[in-house]
């Protein structure tokens, strides 16, 4: 338990770097761990599928091996349902000689077989079977042997001429040309004859023993045989005991030719129930290894995934211990810093650890006890130095302003027609050419009007300057009480005014003229009683310049003045 | 102080290491010319057990079998502390059965030796296979002249490793013929074999003998096995009018040549002479009063002692019934002087393993000598011959008295040599 509770503490005593190589160091163990497993999956597959390719390459084998087998007693049972049909000395080629051939394969490939079962790469149950094929081979070996002893004993018998058989009809042909005339001693060899072939059709040995009894009377017969001369008799008991002899041998061979079908079936028997059993094995041993392979898959996948899960989850443990050891302490410092900041002098770091951020901490914390105590000393002169700088600011927001009012009164004077307090012709030119640069960049129509009053110059000189300046003032008044809100009048000169429209064409300008002039026609001047005045309306187009629209606008107002007065005239387009 | 602890602490691993290096038992090395058989400590000691299980002469197959497992019994099943494994073929009683089950049998290396077979025919066959995969072979049935010697020479298919204790039967057609000849006076003879070189040799020997003593064998017929016709070759018994028929068959053509020969008025005369292959209570039951004073050449039965009775006793508990024969006796010596060759020619080591060079195990089967066998004293000489040559002549008198009836009727004995 002591133990227990003494890992956190030597945790938090170590440095962050030792932290940090402990942490990444478990990482990268887990990483190895996992290359591990996939490696271990790895091999137990490759072992596998060498295991597969193995057993397929023996089962191949046992194929050919059982196949070539079968074909050597192929060979073997042509070679003696032929002979008597296209001769021995062309079935000893066509089918005994192949068939050796093909046997000495059989042997080549058991031992070929026995030597990779021996191999470590098949399974323990395919090496465990090493003596069967050892059986096998011996077997193939006697095939061989017996087949060649079978062809030997059937030559015997059989061969064209001086085989057994063949003998024996020749000498039952002497015989019978020898008997023909012989009375009972001929129905004696015809009787022996039909026992011999009674033999030679079931084989079985008593027919032949009769067959040969009946030889015995035939030459006790021959002494007492009427037709035969004693040289006669001679020769036919010598054919007789030559016939006795062959027939008798015809039997021992029989026995030896069965006993060799008998060895054929024999090894059969041994070894067919070993290429079944082999194929059957290897195929067993291919699914073994294939159900291998599927189960160190899933073991080295399940294995792979708990791995990254416990690696996902030691990454979390590792965040989580690295934000609990680092990054939490980080931030309660930053938030103390920020409290200090913020003036709270009495904030504290409350981190507490053996590493560099705890030492960190620490420091901060004596700095800041440190700046406390500086600020409580420097409070006094800064708060007299704080009021000095409030009446200088005071001093200084008056002064301020009092520029402010004159830099005010400037701008009205110098934008200010100084008589009628519109504007005067310096910021009609301002708002003219911000006109201008507005409709060339946007494309919006704006239009002015200029206008001038008829016979001003009799005004002044009549009721004098002061009422004319007085008609100033009030036609000045009358514009700006009729024109929108947006337009921008002005003074332009002498008794002339204008009007700048913005966003206005040619035919609501035309518009607003009449009726200022209109408003003009009716209004009442003291003093001097109707004045009338003539305008010129001119809308800017694409191509034109300040100049040139007022030029348009004082075009028309000339003809106006031209068509008799207290008109609107407007202004045509100049082409370039 | 800490150090020195250390360097001890090291010291006793390497010490450890290199004991366990010396005490893991090494292969050892074979130095035998016909190669070495190494059994592990857990493994079976393994041997080929190859007979005439099925067939006319299984029951003789089975008495060489019992005739083993009375001598392993006795043992506890063991050999030098090992399990024996037996593994069976059966032959059929065939030439061919024999070397196919031989080749099973030596298929397997681990094979030591081949305790069979029953019939000589078979033998020749395995004997082959066996010699050529360089194991031993005992039989305590085999008596064919031909699997070892005849007249002190090599005999056409003796085999190297095999060995006998029934006694050759080179003996047996001499002593059937000398009694004949001498005792029963008579000249001219006829012989039936069935092909096979056990019967083949008996009446080679018969007629070697007898023509050696002025006698005539005036027929030397043969009769397939599994023929049930046998008046043909009787009727060249009658032809040739001989005196007597040796005809040393099997059952059931033994059966069937003396049944038919009793319904021949011609042969009402004719001695009837057989060998020990028919001296069996079911041949007697078979044939009863036709096989009345029928003539038997056979080896001297086993003496009787206390040893035997004890042997009899065993069978009788093991198998609840008497042996038919006393051949399983010839077995029992047979599997005797295997498993003490064995012991003798192996190399056991401190793990209980065993190595055993096969020419080691055959040297040692040769050079058995005074066994005390329950048969009688064995001595193998260089042919594989192990027991006398001692025949008795016996005369079926009563067959209600059946085999031992028989055994006990002697008219005659022949021993070689004497």
């Amino acid at each position: 338990m002591s133990s227990l509770s003494a890992i956190p503490r030597l945790w938090r005593s170590q440095s962050i770097t030792v932290k940090f190589a402990v942490a990444f160091s478990m990482l990268l163990a887990l990483l190895l761990l996992e290359a591990l497993v996939g490696y271990a999956g790895l091999q137990v597959s490759q072992r596998a599928e060498a295991e597969i390719l193995a057993s397929v390459e023996i089962r191949q084998r046992v194929f050919e091996m059982d196949g070539e087998l079968e074909k050597a007693r192929r060979l073997h049972r042509d070679f003696l349902l032929k002979y008597p049909e296209i001769g021995f000395a062309k079935a000893h080629e066509e089918y005994f000689l192949p068939a050796k051939a093909v046997i000495a394969r059989v042997v080549a490939i058991s031992d070929d077989l026995r030597q990779r079962m021996a191999a470590s790469g098949v399974s323990a149950a395919l090496r465990g079977r090493n003596k069967d094929i050892s059986l096998y081979l011996s077997t193939a070996q006697r095939f061989e042997k017996i087949f060649e002893e079978l062809v030997g004993v059937v030559t015997v018998l059989a061969a064209p001429g001086a085989g057994l058989l063949d003998q024996l009809g020749r000498l039952d042909a002497a015989l019978e040309s020898r008997l023909r005339a012989s009375g009972e001693a001929h129905q004696l060899f015809l009787v022996m004859g039909r026992h011999a072939n009674e033999y030679l059709i079931t084989r079985q040995r008593p027919h032949m023993q009769q067959a040969l009894n009946t030889a015995f009377l035939l030459e006790r017969g021959l002494n007492s045989a009427p037709g035969l001369s004693p040289g006669q008799q001679d020769e036919a008991r010598r054919l007789l005991r030559d016939y006795v002899a062959v027939a008798g041998r015809i039997p021992d061979i029989d026995v030896q030719i069965r006993g060799r079908f008998n060895d054929f079936a024999l090894q059969a028997q041994a070894v067919d129930p070993i290429s079944r059993d082999l194929k059957a094995l290897a195929a067993l041993e291919v699914e073994r290894a294939r159900g291998r392979i599927h189960r160190a898959s899933r073991l080295a996948t399940a294995a792979i995934i708990a791995t990254a899960l416990t690696g996902l989850g030691f990454a979390l443990a590792v965040a989580v211990l690295i934000h609990a050891s680092v990054t939490r302490k980080i931030v309660a410092l930053n938030q103390t810093a920020e409290e200090l900041r913020a003036g709270d002098l009495n904030a504290r770091s409350l981190v507490r650890s053996g590493d560099e951020l705890g030492v960190l901490a620490m420091t901060f914390n004596d700095m800041a006890a440190q700046v406390q105590h500086l600020v409580g000393n420097l409070e006094g002169n800064v708060q007299l130095r704080t009021e000095e700088l409030a009446f200088a600011n005071d001093k200084l927001e008056q002064a301020v302003r009092e520029l402010d009012g004159k830099n005010q009164a400037l701008e009205v004077m110098t934008r200010t027609d100084g008589l009628t307090g519109l504007a005067n012709r310096r910021r009609l030119e301002e708002s003219l050419l911000t006109e201008v640069l507005r409709a060339r960049r946007y494309g919006k129509p704006f239009s002015i009007i200029l206008l001038d009053l008829d016979k001003f110059k009799s005004i002044n000189d009549i009721y004098g300057h002061q009422a004319g300046d007085n008609v100033l003032i009030a036609i000045s008044g009358l514009l700006t009480r009729t024109a929108r809100e947006t337009d921008v009048v002005g003074r332009w000169g002498g008794e002339e005014f204008l009007l700048v429209c913005p966003e206005t064409d040619l035919q609501v300008v035309s518009a607003l003229a009449e009726r200022l002039r209109m408003e003009l026609l009716t209004a009442d001047f003291i003093q001097v009683g109707r004045v009338t005045a003539s305008f010129g309306v001119a809308q800017f187009s694409q191509g034109d310049s300040m100049e040139t629209l007022v030029r348009q606008a004082d075009e028309a107002l000339y003809r106006a003045k031209g068509g008799g007065r207290n008109r609107v005239e407007v202004g045509a387009a100049e082409t370039s | 102080m800490k150090r020195s602890a250390t360097r001890v602490w090291a010291a006793l691993l390497l010490g450890g290491i290199f004991l366990f290096w010396a005490c893991t038992p090494a292969p050892e090395p074979c130095s035998d010319k016909l190669g070495c058989v190494d059994i592990g400590p857990d493994e079976p000691l393994k041997l080929g057990v190859v007979q005439a299980l099925t067939g006319k002469v299984a029951s003789l197959g089975q008495e060489q079998v019992r005739g083993l497992e009375l001598a392993l019994a006795r043992r506890g099943d063991r050999i030098l502390g090992h399990k024996v494994q037996l593994l069976t073929e059966d032959t059929g009683c065939r030439p061919e059965g024999g070397a196919n089950a031989a080749l099973r049998v030596v298929a397997d290396p681990k094979v030591l030796a081949i305790f069979g077979t029953t019939c000589s025919g078979d033998a020749a066959t395995a004997a082959e296979v066996m010699s050529r995969a360089g194991l031993a072979m005992i039989s305590g049935n085999n008596s064919a002249p031909f699997l070892t010697a005849i007249g002190g020479a090599r005999a056409p298919r003796w085999q190297a490793g095999y060995l006998r204790t029934a006694p050759n039967e080179e003996s047996s057609g001499p002593a059937a013929a000398r009694f004949a000849f001498v005792k029963l006076g008579l000249r001219k003879a006829a012989t039936i074999n069935d092909g096979d070189i056990y019967t083949r040799g008996l009446t080679d020997g018969f007629r070697q003998e007898f023509e050696k003593l002025g006698g005539r064998v005036v027929l030397d017929a043969t009769v397939n096995k599994n023929d049930t016709d046998m008046e043909p070759v009787l009727q060249a018994v009658v032809n040739v009018r001989a005196d007597l028929v040796f005809f040393p068959l099997f059952q059931p053509e033994g059966n069937h040549v003396l049944l038919q020969a009793r319904k021949m008025p011609a042969l009402t005369k004719t001695v009837l002479m057989s060998d020990g292959s028919l001296i069996e209570d079911s041949f007697i039951e078979a044939v009863q009063d036709a096989a009345r004073g029928m003539y038997f050449v056979g080896p001297t039965p086993p003496r009787q002692t206390s040893e035997l009775e004890a042997l009899v006793a065993e069978y009788k508990a093991r198998y609840h019934a008497a042996p038919p024969t006393f051949y399983y006796v010839n077995a029992f010596d047979a599997a005797n002087i295997l498993f003490a060759a064995i012991e003798k020619a192996s190399v056991q080591g401190r793990d209980g393993g065993l190595h055993l060079g096969r020419q080691a195990l055959r040297d040692a089967l040769y050079a058995t000598a005074g066994h005390p066998g329950l048969s009688g004293p064995l001595t193998c000489d260089q042919f594989g011959d192990c027991a006398a040559q001692r025949f008795n002549v016996l005369k079926l008198t009563e067959p209600a008295a059946g085999v031992e009836g028989l055994k006990a009727n002697v008219v005659y004995t022949y021993a070689k040599g004497q």
